[in-house]
This record gives C-alpha cells, sequence and structure tokens, in this order.
C-alpha cells in the first residue's frame, strides 16, 4: 500500500519536474492580452535572447556574433545568450529558428547558405520563413591567384581561361558553397569557363592552391593577407564595390571591367511572424551596438569588416542573393531537391 | 642551432611564469578530461575555454588552448584499454591489443605504455617542429589531391593487414565502413546520399559514433551474452603489475621511435591526421615485427606504436598552421580562431614576425608534455582499478558513458539511435567471427578515397593517367602496384608448385 503510494508520488513528481524542465518557449502567463495595433509601449524583452548560431563555435560566425551581441545586451537591456546548433550544412540550426516562436526571443545568425539552402536543397524551411532582421558584416571575397601560374592580373587571366576553357582550375570549399557560388557568378561575369574543384573547407583548398595544384581561390581577404605579403598567392581582384582597406592595392572587379560584386554577409534573422515593433526594438539595439566605437574597435581586431545594414536595407540585400543563386541554380543545373 | 637553443630559451622564460604556467596546467587537465570521455573532443572543451580567454595576453590563451589539443590525445587511450571503447578516431588502433592486454591483467602496463609512448613521442614531434617548419611545411604543400589519393590507396592496402585474420574478410569489413561512410552529402555534387530525408544525417555519421556503437556497445552486448563470465582480472592488482616490465619496456621502445615519427610525418597532411596516423603506425608496427600472430592479442607494440603516433601527429598538424597558416583539421582550425580573436593572423611571416608568441607556445608544449605525464602516470592505478568493478554493475556504467558521450557530440538524439544500431551491427558481426576495425578504418578511408579521386579527376580533366604523371603520386602508386604484382606472383609461384608436388605424389 505504501509502497503504491510511494510509487505514485515519485511518477507524479517526475511528471511535473519533466514539463518544468521541457525546452521550448516557456508557457509563462502571458504578459500581454491580444495586442491591439497601435504603437503602445511593449514589454520587450523581460528575459534573456537567444541567437542560434548553426556552426561550431569558433568561426568567423562565431566571432562576428559574440562581439556583436555582447555588445548589444547594454542597449537591449537584457542579456544574449549564444546556442550552437550545428549539422545539415547550417539546415538544422536555420530550421529550428523557422519553427521557433515568432516572439523575439529566438534569432538566427547565418550566412548566406541560408539562401542556398531553401533553394537547391532538401530543407525544413522555405525563404519567407524568415525575417532579415540585421546584417551585421559583410566580406567581400578576393580572387587570388598562385605565383607559378603564367598571369599575374586578371586581364591575362581572364585572356588564359578565354583560350582554354575548362583548364583554369578555381578551388572552392565545397559545391553549392557560398564560394563556389561566388566563383560561378565571376566566370559569369567574365564569359569564361573555369574548372571548379571542391576541397573539404577552406583549408584543404587554400593549400593545394599554395602548392600549386589549382590555379584560383575566392576567398576571405582576412586570411590571406600574410600571403599576399609575403608574395606567396597573387591577388587578382576583389569582388566589392569599393577597395578592401585590408588590401588597398587590388583592383576591384569593376574597375577592371568585370561587373560582378559577390560578398558573403553575415546577419541576423528573425522568424517570420514577429511583430514589427518587436523588430524594431532589436533592430535598434543592434544599431547602436554597431554604432558603438568599443563594437567598431574589436571587430577590426578580429579582421571583421564594420559593414552593418538595417532591417530593410538587409532584406534587399537577401533577396538580391536569391535572384542571382536562383539564376546561376538554372544555368548550371544546381538543384538538389 | 645556437640561436634556436637562444630563442628556445627565452621561449622558456614566457612559458614558466605563473600564469602561463597555471594556463598551461588548465589547458592540459581539460584536455585529458575531455580525451578519457568518449565522444566529447578537445573542440568543446576549445570552444567553451575560448570565451574565457577574451581578457588575457594572447600568449596565455593560446597556451591554454593549445594545451586542451594535445593533451586530448594523452587520455583518448584509456577508455580504450579499459573498456574497449575509443574516445576518438585516434584511439581506435589502440583498443585492438590495448584492451586485450587489458583482459591478460597487463592493463596498468598498457596505460603506461600509452602515457609514456605519447610524452616521448609528443616531444620528439616538437623538437621536429621547432627545428623543421618551415622546410617541412613548404614541403607537405607538394601533397595535392592526386598525392592523397595514393595516401589513401595505401591505406586501403594496408587495410588488409590490420586483421589477424583472413584478407578477404577484413576486405569485406572495409567495404561495409566504406559504404556506411558514403551516407551524407556529397563533397562534389553537393547531393545528399542515404540520407532518408533526415536533416541531420546530411553530415553523414561521426565517425566516434561508429567505433564507440562497433566497439564499445558491441562488447557490452557481448559479455552480457556470454553465458560464462569472462572474468576481467579480478584478483588484487600488485603495485608492479601496474606499471610495464622490462620486456614490455624493451619491446615499446622502437614502436615509439617509429611511431613518432611516422604520426608527425602524417600529421602534416589535411585530412584525419591523428586516426590516419594510427593505423598506418599499427601497420607497420605488424609488418616489421618479429610474432606479427601476436598482434590482436595483446601484443605492446600495438599500443606503443599507434599511442605515440597520434601524439605527434598533433605536433605535426600545427606545424603548417604555425609555419604557413594553413588549418588542416578542425582541432587546429580552433587554434587559428583562437589567435585571429587576439588580433594575430598566422601566416608564412607568423614565425619571424611573433617569435616571443611562437616560442612561448613551443615552451609550454614542452612544459605541458611533462605535466601531462605526470598527470596520466599516477593515475593508471587508479584507472586500472575500475577493472575491478563487478561485470553487472561495469557493463551499464559503460554504456551510460557511451550514450552520454554520443549525445555529447551533436547534441542530437538520432546520435544515440545511430550508436545503437552500430551496436547491434557490431555485436552480429562479432558472432559471425568478422573484426570489426578494418570496418571503422573502412569509414575513414572511404570518403578519402572517393573524394580524393574524383578531385584528382576533374584537375587532370578525367585522363587516367594524370595521378601516375606527377611524381610523388606516380611514385607512391608505382610502388603499390608492384608490390600487387610481387604478391600476385608469389601465390601463382606457390599454386603452381602445390600442384606439382600434389601431381609428382599421385602420379
Amino acid at each position: 500500500m505504501f509502497k503504491r503510494v510511494f510509487a505514485a508520488g515519485i511518477a507524479a513528481s517526475l511528471v511535473l519536474t519533466l514539463t518544468a524542465c521541457s525546452t521550448g518557449a516557456p508557457s509563462t502567463s502571458a504578459k500581454q492580452p491580444a495586442q491591439p495595433t497601435q504603437e503602445k509601449k511593449i514589454d520587450f524583452p523581460t528575459k534573456s535572447v537567444t541567437i542560434i548560431v548553426p556552426l561550431n563555435p569558433g568561426g568567423a560566425m562565431d566571432t562576428t556574433t559574440r562581439i556583436i551581441a555582447k555588445n548589444a545586451e547594454k542597449y537591449l537591456g537584457q542579456s544574449i545568450v549564444l546556442d550552437y546548433k550545428p549539422g545539415g550544412g547550417s539546415a538544422i540550426g536555420q530550421a529550428q529558428v523557422a519553427k521557433a516562436r515568432p516572439d523575439g526571443y529566438t534569432l538566427l545568425a547565418s550566412g548566406p547558405s541560408l539562401v542556398s539552402n531553401y533553394l537547391l536543397k532538401k530543407v525544413d524551411f522555405k525563404g519567407d520563413s524568415f525575417i532579415p532582421l540585421f546584417k551585421m558584416t559583410q566580406d567581400t571575397d578576393v580572387i587570388v591567384g598562385q605565383p607559378k601560374a603564367p598571369y599575374n592580373n586578371l586581364k591575362t587571366m581572364i585572356e588564359q581561361a578565354k583560350q582554354n576553357p575548362g583548364k583554369v582550375r578555381v578551388g572552392n570549399s565545397g559545391t553549392l558553397g557560398s564560394d563556389h557560388l561566388s566563383s560561378l557568378a565571376f566566370q559569369d561575369a567574365a564569359g569564361i569557363q573555369l574548372n571548379h574543384i571542391p576541397f573539404d573547407g577552406a583549408g584543404p583548398a587554400r593549400a593545394a592552391l599554395l602548392g600549386g595544384h589549382i590555379e584560383l581561390m575566392d576567398a576571405n581577404p582576412a586570411e590571406l593577407v600574410e600571403h599576399i605579403k609575403q608574395g606567396t598567392l597573387v591577388p587578382l581582384a576583389v569582388l566589392s564595390d569599393k577597395r578592401n582597406p585590408l588590401l588597398p592595392d587590388v583592383p576591384t572587379a569593376k574597375e577592371q571591367g568585370i561587373d560582378v560584386v559577390m560578398g558573403p554577409w553575415r546577419g541576423l534573422f528573425l522568424p517570420a511572424g514577429t511583430p514589427p515593433e518587436i523588430v524594431k526594438i532589436l533592430e535598434t539595439a543592434f544599431l547602436k551596438s554597431l554604432q558603438d566605437p568599443d563594437t567598431q574597435k574589436q571587430l577590426t581586431e578580429a579582421a571583421i569588416p564594420v559593414d552593418y545594414a538595417g532591417s530593410e536595407e538587409f532584406a534587399k540585400i537577401v533577396k538580391g542573393f536569391e535572384q542571382s543563386y536562383t539564376a546561376l541554380a538554372q544555368k548550371y543545373n544546381l538543384v538538389t531537391k | 642551432m645556437t640561436d634556436v637553443l637562444h630563442l628556445l630559451l627565452n621561449g622558456f622564460a614566457v612559458a614558466l611564469t605563473p600564469g602561463n604556467l597555471l594556463a598551461c596546467f588548465v589547458g592540459v587537465l581539460m584536455g585529458t578530461i575531455t580525451g578519457i570521455l568518449p565522444g566529447l573532443g578537445p573542440i568543446g572543451a576549445m570552444a567553451l575555454l575560448m570565451s574565457a580567454t577574451y581578457g588575457m595576453p594572447t600568449s596565455t590563451a593560446l597556451i591554454m588552448i593549445a594545451g586542451i589539443y594535445y593533451g586530448a590525445y594523452y587520455g583518448g587511450s584509456t577508455t580504450s584499454i579499459l573498456m574497449n571503447l575509443p574516445g576518438e578516431a585516434a584511439s581506435v588502433m589502440t583498443c585492438l591489443d590495448g584492451y586485450q592486454m587489458a583482459r591478460k591483467g597487463r592493463a596498468g602496463a598498457a596505460l603506461a605504455i600509452a602515457a609514456i609512448g605519447s610524452f616521448l613521442a609528443g616531444t620528439v614531434g616538437l623538437v621536429l617542429l621547432m627545428l623543421f617548419s618551415p622546410p617541412l611545411a613548404k614541403a607537405a604543400l607538394s601533397f595535392g589531391p592526386p598525392e592523397y589519393f595514393g595516401l589513401a590507396v595505401l591505406g586501403l592496402f594496408l587495410l588488409s593487414n590490420i586483421s589477424g585474420k583472413s584478407a578477404l574478410e577484413a576486405t569485406l569489413m572495409s567495404l561495409v565502413g566504406m559504404a556506411i561512410g558514403t551516407i551524407g552529402t556529397d563533397v562534389v555534387s553537393g547531393s545528399s546520399r542515404f540520407t532518408l530525408g533526415i536533416t541531420e544525417l546530411t553530415t553523414g555519421i561521426d565517425f566516434p559514433l561508429v567505433a564507440m556503437g562497433a566497439f564499445g556497445v558491441a562488447e557490452v552486448l557481448s559479455v552480457i551474452t556470454e553465458k560464462t563470465q569472462d572474468a576481467v582480472q579480478l584478483q588484487s592488482v600488485r603495485f608492479r603489475d601496474l606499471y610495464p616490465n622490462k620486456e614490455e619496456m624493451r619491446r615499446s621502445a622502437m614502436p615509439i621511435v617509429r611511431g613518432s615519427f611516422l604520426g608527425f610525418l602524417v600529421g602534416l597532411m589535411p585530412g584525419p591526421a591523428a586516426s590516419l596516423s594510427s593505423f598506418f603506425s599499427y601497420a607497420l608496427e605488424k609488418k616489421v615485427s618479429k610474432h606479427p600472430e601476436e598482434f590482436g592479442t595483446g601484443a605492446v607494440e600495438g599500443v606503443a606504436g599507434p599511442e605515440s603516433a597520434n601524439n605527434a601527429a598533433t605536433a605535426g598538424a600545427m606545424t603548417p598552421l604555425l609555419a604557413l597558416g594553413l588549418a588542416f583539421s578542425p582541432g587546429t582550425a580552433m587554434l587559428m580562431s583562437g589567435l585571429m580573436i587576439h588580433g594575430v593572423t598566422p601566416g608564412p611571416l607568423f614565425i619571424k614576425d611573433h617569435a616571443p608568441l611562437f616560442w612561448g607556445l613551443i615552451a609550454s608544449m614542452y612544459v605541458g608534455n611533462v605535466l601531462l605525464l605526470v598527470l596520466n602516470l599516477p593515475l593508471v592505478g587508479v584507472f586500472a582499478s575500475i577493472l575491478k568493478t563487478p561485470v553487472n554493475i561495469l557493463m551499464p556504467l559503460i554504456l551510460v558513458i557511451t550514450l552520454t558521450g554520443a549525445y555529447a557530440i551533436n547534441l542530437q538524439l538520432l546520435d544515440l539511435a545511430l550508436v545503437m544500431i552500430m551496436g547491434v551491427v557490431g555485436f552480429f558481426l562479432r558472432r559471425a567471427g568478422l573484426d570489426v576495425a578494418p570496418l571503422a578504418v573502412g569509414v575513414v578511408i572511404g570518403p578519402m578515397l572517393e573524394s580524393t579521386w574524383r578531385q584528382t579527376m576533374m584537375m587532370g580533366n578525367g585522363s587516367l593517367l594524370y595521378p601516375l604523371e606527377r611524381p610523388i603520386s606516380g611514385a607512391i602508386l608505382g610502388v603499390l602496384g608492384l608490390a600487387v604484382v610481387v604478391m600476385m606472383a608469389r601465390k601463382v609461384i606457390a599454386y603452381m608448385k602445390g600442384r606439382r608436388e600434389a601431381a609428382g605424389q599421385v602420379g
């Protein structure tokens, strides 16, 4: 008799504990009853905000998000926590935010893989599952060659490529990665045909380039600055509107007549359906964080470009990427759904 | 040579400051702990501590994070030897003979040899790193996809030698392993293979899951179903038994030396350096041993070689990072981000421009290796006595540790299912008398073989002769081809001889 009561008590407490500990948006009593659509003082945030980072910690995305989030805490009034959910080429973390409650407490930190994922692969979310909130930074890709190749500027390289279609080898960090798509966009704009060799990440691709096994690569300038200074790698063009301050002597592709601007951005997203007032509050906090000279100093020290944008402008940028990726996908038959 | 010594002494001045010493100790301690716990790798710990290092001076931060990295390879052998449960890919080879030594009551000896070998190899690797980084790193650059393909074929060739039993069975197992390795996203076309629509599977099955399942869980299932409890040494462990006897030390000497150099060289290459180095070392030791039939039943060379190799490989992996700014593995990539966060971009001029940082790091790695030896050796007794636990408590404990470790990798519930599936598969394979080690190796070598082959073909525009046209890959493949021809010729000659003798006897 006692045993049964005891067992029932244990079971009951287990059930209660499990319910209380269940993750996901906590079911605290609703602070706001159904909001009428007027500019009221919204009580947000009242607890810490989580940014989901769909990659392993330690990378550039991590560093960027961490610096900006840390400095945004004082403007937001609550702590911001980073939650790492790697896997599936960022798709898992991205899907999680797509399905999260649109209450402003769950954000996503992502790069263009978001766009290539929903356009080209089978994933659990669509383009309109997200609201672009804030662009944290924008990298500018640089096309580099190596000294053993018979060209040291963009023009000669393009001529060589035209004469030998499919022979000039360009490495990338993996098929359908943002640098692969950038290389495709570049070859389109230049009217040439390159031989794309995929590697398991940017590191091995760079090694292959240094060793002379491939001729070109589309890469992040911060990681190559030392090599360029030493002369072991030869920069041909920067794929951005303006010259990159890390490489002031390298002309942009536009300057040399090739109209292509491609550079992976890193930004924050919210699940679709988040109320506009909450979007505004978050956007303002992050804008202030980036305007803070302290934040800018930390970013520059970590070799991250200070190039931010608010929600509307960011949405336009993302749309632009969607369009160019769609065009590339159709031309090169990249869809793997 | 004298200025190297001079610079090194300056480095020690940096490394031996109280703050840096403490950082070193914390780093290697965390590394050892994460190494001992199966599944949890050094990457997670490095990431955690990375945020703590923001406020620290660069050298302190680097010393601590590097400590985690190479420390992890000291602890990895513990569960391999005691429970046949490899903590990470690099410890799989240690399971083969280490666990058998434990069953014979030589667990302490195995653990001690692993620790000593790791220390010596780590030191040798450091010396090579210190003296030869720039030229070695440049030489490593001349290895491109065709050369890695040659290495992968070499690995494949050696696979049939790892198992003590028939080469045919070993090949079959490695093919199964390679099939498992294909699950995930294809590097070249970007399409998903065998993922059954499950997003989590698009990055493939993590190797630790295969190893923990096929070795650890399968072992637990086997012990459970054994009618007679094969008591793993329950007599009181005497102090003398805890440490290796003279014979074991003597037999381990050369494997440790060979393992150090081999490990360092393999560590220079991209890819799974530590695991490949332990595979190659095991195969090498088996080939040069005077009693190859002992391998798989508790030959101490099978522990000394691979354990030394995987530690030397960490020094090897750091060479391209420090000399050229190239990070080839997740561990070194972490180190690289650690540096970049502190505003230091590793590149070809790193050693020159940041000499105090470089030499401080090298000196602290010497210190770290000593600290690790001091940490691990006395604990050998503690760990070995874990085996005194009655089997019916030990087995569930192992299961819990395995599942926790499996979950810790990616915080995915799917991984738990995968580990259990691999465990059941491994169990039945064992019942059929098949050896699981080639399967594990196949999971690593398969993807490498496939992607390097395709990269090579893309680079050569489809020409089959391309890998043979390049000097290094041509040499590797040529030698391998020759070896295969010789082997087959021998078999044919022996067969003909046998037939002639039989005919002579009858006729």
